[in-house]
This record gives C-alpha cells, structure tokens and sequence, in this order.
C-alpha cells in the first residue's frame, strides 16, 4: 500500500464518528487477525519462520488481545456513564443535598460525604463506586473565583 | 504539638500566574484535553470551560444541569462524568461545562476534587502537594 493511500484514509478517518471510528478499527483488527491465522494454517516457508517473526506474530496477537480487552472496557464504562447520568436527571430531587454512590444504574450508597457514600457502598461489594455530590435544585452554589 | 502529612506527589507552580495554577488532563472515551486550572477552595464544584466538553465530545447540554453563582451574578453549566486527572493522580468524577463559550475560566473546587484528595500549598514556595485520599504516599 502506497503511503498517499494510508495517508488518505487516516485522514479520511477522522470525519467519521467515534462509534463508526471503533467499528472500522475492528474491521482492520479482523482483518489483521484473519491474515495472521491464514499464515499459521499456511505456512509458506515453515522452516524459514524465524524468532522474529514468531515474537512479532505473537506480539500482534497480544496487541489484539489488549486492544480488544481496551474495547469492552471502554464500551462498559460508556454504558456505566449513560446509566449514571439517567439516574442522576431522575433522582437529583431525592438526594439533594447529598452524596451518592452508583454502581450503574444502581444506587449502592449515600452520605454527608464522600467517605460515608464510599464506607457504605463498599459494605455492599462495590469497591469503585462513582460518587457525585448533588446539589439543591433551588441553590446556586459558588462557581469561584 | 506539631502534624505531619505526607503526600505522593508535589509539582511547583508558577507564583507570577494569579492563584494557584495547576495542569489537568480530562479524559473520555480514550480522549484527553489538558488545561491549566485554578484550585479554588472556596468554589463549589470543579467547572470547565465549554469547548474543553466539545473536544472531548460531549454533548454538553445533554448533563447535569446546574448554575453556578459569582459575586456579580450566575452562569449555567451542564455536569458531565469525565476522568479528572492533576499530577497523574486520577478518578472519575462529575465535573461541570460553561454553557457560556465565553466563560473561559477553569476551576478545580470542592466537590469532585478537592472532597477526594490530600491537598498541601505552600506558596512561599510556589509548590502544592497532593496524594489520593485513600493511597498512602
């Protein structure tokens, strides 16, 4: 591949959206794969596979493993962030004034203040809980300086 | 009687800069801005200026709404969940948007910051301090 070509389609890349930016990313990562499980299947050379490449090969593989691993979590945590927010927006009135510990969707602790939310959602398993502070709707709390 | 606090980490800052000027990255989704921030004690919460959100790709009106008071009146932000991270020390916290994209001033206060860290200043020095809550230095 001519270095114009890869040039264009990075750049052409970044117009596209982020989730449309992961499924090209997995695209070309199934593609690398398929071309590294064909090579095993059919080795051109056999003998001639030098410790290089094996290292190489096993390095891409590896890479593959932590950038798919990378992916779900990435993903996981988006959900995670989604769901905080639509609980935040349905319960700010409930737990004004307050803060609050949510596993997701769940609300696994409160308290006056972070150590309390965190004490208690760690009493029931949830060792990183996300913690927010929520504020009276009717106050307006200092911005700073 | 004398104390002692021991910290992960310390940076110096620069004490011509008006207030105490710190580095933060914001990530999201694999992405990072960075900006300078004043540690503001006595404001709220941690608010960003808008186009930090937008790089990051948020949609900004799509958080928390909340407004924010100032000695000469208010300003509205949207909360949004980012990674906030000073000195590599990093966690995941509610941090708030201008709605204004003229509002371009940049806070690290009281809730989502300063209520989860160890924070030391010492400004004859120009060098803050700081540790996670939980982590011992």
């Amino acid at each position: 591949m001519s270095a114009e070509l890869l040039n264009e389609l990075m750049e052409r890349a970044k117009a596209l959206a982020e989730e449309e930016k992961l499924r090209f990313a997995e695209y070309l990562m199934e593609k690398i794969q398929v071309r590294s499980s064909s090579k095993q299947e059919q080795p051109e050379f056999p003998d001639a596979v030098s410790e290089v490449e094996r290292n190489s090969e096993s390095v891409r593989e590896g890479t593959t493993q932590d950038w798919r691993r990378d992916v779900c979590l990435s993903e996981e945590k988006a959900a995670h962030r989604s769901e905080h927010m639509i609980w935040l927006k349905a319960n700010r009135d409930a737990y004004a004034g307050q803060y609050v510990a949510l596993d997701g969707s769940r609300l696994v602790g409160t308290g006056n203040n972070v150590r309390e939310a965190e004490a208690v959602a760690r009493q029931r398993g949830v060792e990183k809980p996300f913690i927010v502070y929520l504020f009276p709707l009717d106050s307006i709390p200092f911005g700073g300086w | 009687m004398s104390y002692h606090l021991t910290f992960q980490k310390s940076a110096l800052y620069n004490t011509s800069k008006e207030g105490v000027t710190v580095g933060v990255r914001l990530t999201l989704n694999g992405q990072s801005v960075v900006c300078d921030a004043k540690i503001d004690t006595g404001a709220s919460s941690c608010i960003f200026e808008r186009t930090l959100g937008e790089n990051l790709g948020i949609n900004i009106e799509g958080g928390l709404q909340q407004r924010f008071g100032t000695v000469t009146g208010s300003f509205l932000t949207y909360g949004h969940e980012v990674t906030l991270s000073v000195l590599d020390i990093e966690f995941d916290a509610l941090v708030y948007f201008a709605d204004d994209e003229s509002f371009t001033r940049n806070v690290l206060g009281q809730r989502g910051w300063l209520d989860r860290v160890r924070l030391g200043i010492v400004d004859y020095e120009g060098r803050f301090y700081l540790s996670y809550y939980g982590e011992r230095a």
